[in-house]
């Protein structure tokens, strides 16, 4: 028996190096595969699915949580958006739309970030600092608040404020962003005002909150900071998510 | 004379075990050394790493970077992009790629406005980027809201009438006429009982609720110094306004602007929090690179 030791130490160790040295070599070649697998063709692959979300959670975890919570649901005092429901505010959704977003950011100071436009704020006296916008009075910020109320089902159809607001909506230019049809602009990042899930709640006082004061989130740029391989896992694994 | 018999030793209690086990170790130092190195980000080989779609002259073109120009110019994702669409973009990017290259050799940041003026930006962005990712805790920004709380305050508003002898009663007669006007409307006249019994006159600028910086913009500074501290039902003036005439005002609603919570303003705290830090990073940035310059000054020219 005594004999047997170094036997089985050296087994051992020879083990753990072939055990250490296949997981290695599969990942390498599972990160090859997600790098080199078209985006919207590695998300319908289980194999590579699998691989992106348990490379996908941990740096969810590290780095996205703090602002949109640790399941990813979002917080809408921070107005951070949920990640795992169907609404994107920037882009359609798309594998490489999520992943453009992660490499970029939001009004990150990245040169290709997202950062077309913002929220004005129309109670003060300049509301968009890029070009030049009038500003509204409170009268007007509560009728285009209950124009969007109207929208979502939480105003009378005959409210005359809401039928004041609804002309605000062309005249202050509301629907240079969110659209005609107040569906909102996914290229810009201008949140849809119809039924959905609203960036920092959708009752009269934060919608009046919004449109007097402003909003413009803020996401970091992650290209560079983190591994191109695990950018694709997580956009991959929040657009498996997103359902 | 018996010669002592050898007894054969197993080899693992024999010095070949060391030299076995030096051996493995050996070999582990290879696997991970030859791992490593051509793993490592920046490794010289001849096959493009799998985040790079090109390699030009040593310098990569990133697959991110070749799916968004594919997003941006057609719309389109890979799977969807036409062979001629894929071809084109990965075109643009290579000889995007090498026309950058030709123009450092050129020294074209030396001598071209256009190129400083976009790599100093281009350097400021990344200050910038730096910034962002480090995503402030509640206490950092709890601290920031509190040390500048007067910027997060609401928007202030008022109802005033602002009140105006007729055009034909000037000077001393309509400074005598507003004062007499004004105690009457301490003494709780009315305020359209005043306007009729004085024959007065309300400036149509200022009438109606007004955001505070409206109503200044309407009543002009001195007016609107005098109105602001006003509350409901208390009267100012007259007052020599910019435009040469008596004004008397009349506070019908005062709502100055009140601290708004940090909860209510935290996307604005984020925002100017990330811009002072920013500003700071700049600044501090600026100055590490002066102070390891080796500048020199014609003196001639010298401020």
């Amino acid at each position: 028996m005594r004999g047997s030791t170094p036997r089985v130490l050296l087994l051992l160790i020879v083990g753990v190096a072939a055990a250490w040295g296949v997981r290695q070599a599969w990942r390498a070649h599972m990160e090859q595969r997600l790098l080199e697998t078209w985006p919207e063709t590695a998300a319908r692959d289980p194999a590579l699915l699998r691989f992106a979300t348990s490379r996908a959670v941990p740096a969810l975890n590290e780095h996205c949580a703090a602002c949109h919570g640790a399941g990813m649901h979002g917080n809408q005092a921070h107005g951070a958006p949920d990640l795992t429901d169907k609404e994107w505010l920037f882009g359609e959704g798309r594998v490489v739309d999520i992943e453009q977003t992660i490499n970029h950011g939001i009004r990150s100071g990245d040169h290709r970030d997202e950062d077309l436009a913002s929220m004005p704020a129309f109670l003060r006296a300049e509301p968009y600092p890029r070009y030049h916008l009038a500003s509204l009075s409170r009268a007007d910020v509560n009728d285009l608040a209950a124009f969007i109320l109207r929208l979502n089902g939480h105003e009378p159809a005959d409210s005359p404020a809401a039928s004041r607001g609804a002309a605000l909506f062309n005249k202050a230019l509301c629907y240079d962003c969110h659209t005609e049809s107040a569906q909102g602009d996914p290229s810009i990042g201008a949140p849809s005002l119809l039924p959905h899930a609203w960036l920092f709640g959708g009752n009269r006082q934060a919608l009046v909150d919004v449109i007097s004061y402003g909003r413009a989130g803020i996401c970091p740029a992650w290209e560079g900071r983190l591994a191109p391989v695990t950018i694709r896992a997580i956009a991959i694994y929040l657009h498996s998510r997103s359902k | 004379m018996n010669s002592p018999s050898r007894v054969a030793m197993p080899w693992f209690e024999s010095g070949r075990i060391s030299l076995a086990l030096w051996g493995a170790g050996a070999i582990l130092g290879l696997v991970a050394a030859g791992f490593s190195l051509f793993t490592a980000k920046g490794t010289a080989t001849s096959s493009v790493p799998a985040e790079y779609i090109a390699v030009v002259n040593q310098r990569p073109l990133y697959v991110s970077d070749y799916l968004d120009a594919l997003k941006t110019q057609f719309n389109v994702t890979i799977e969807n992009a036409t062979l001629e669409q894929r071809r084109k973009v990965l075109d643009e990017m290579i000889r995007e790629e090498l026309f950058v290259q030709r123009g450092l050799e050129l020294d074209e940041p030396g001598t071209d406005p256009d190129v400083r003026n976009a790599l100093v930006a281009a350097v400021q962005a990344q200050i910038t980027v730096d910034a962002t990712s480090q995503i402030p805790n509640e206490a950092e920004l709890t601290a920031f809201y509190r040390d500048h709380v007067e910027r997060y305050s609401s928007i202030g508003y008022l109802t005033a009438a602002d009140l105006l002898a007729a055009p034909d009663v000037a000077g001393g007669a309509a400074e005598a006429l507003l004062t007499r006007a004004a105690a009457a409307l301490r003494a709780g006249q009315p305020l359209a009982a005043v306007k009729a019994q004085f024959g007065l006159e309300e400036s149509s600028d200022s009438s109606g609720e007004q955001v505070y910086f409206a109503a200044k913009l309407h009543l002009g500074d001195r007016l609107f110094a005098a109105a602001a501290p006003l509350a409901a039902g208390e009267v100012q003036g007259p007052i020599m306004a910019e435009d040469g005439r008596f004004h008397l005002l009349y506070m019908i609603a005062n709502h100055p602007p009140q601290p708004r919570s940090f909860a209510m303003a935290r996307n604005e705290v984020y925002g100017d929090y990330r811009q002072d830090l920013l500003d700071r990073i700049r600044d501090r940035e600026f100055k590490y690179l002066k102070d390891k310059a080796d500048i020199r000054f014609n003196r001639a020219y010298q401020p």
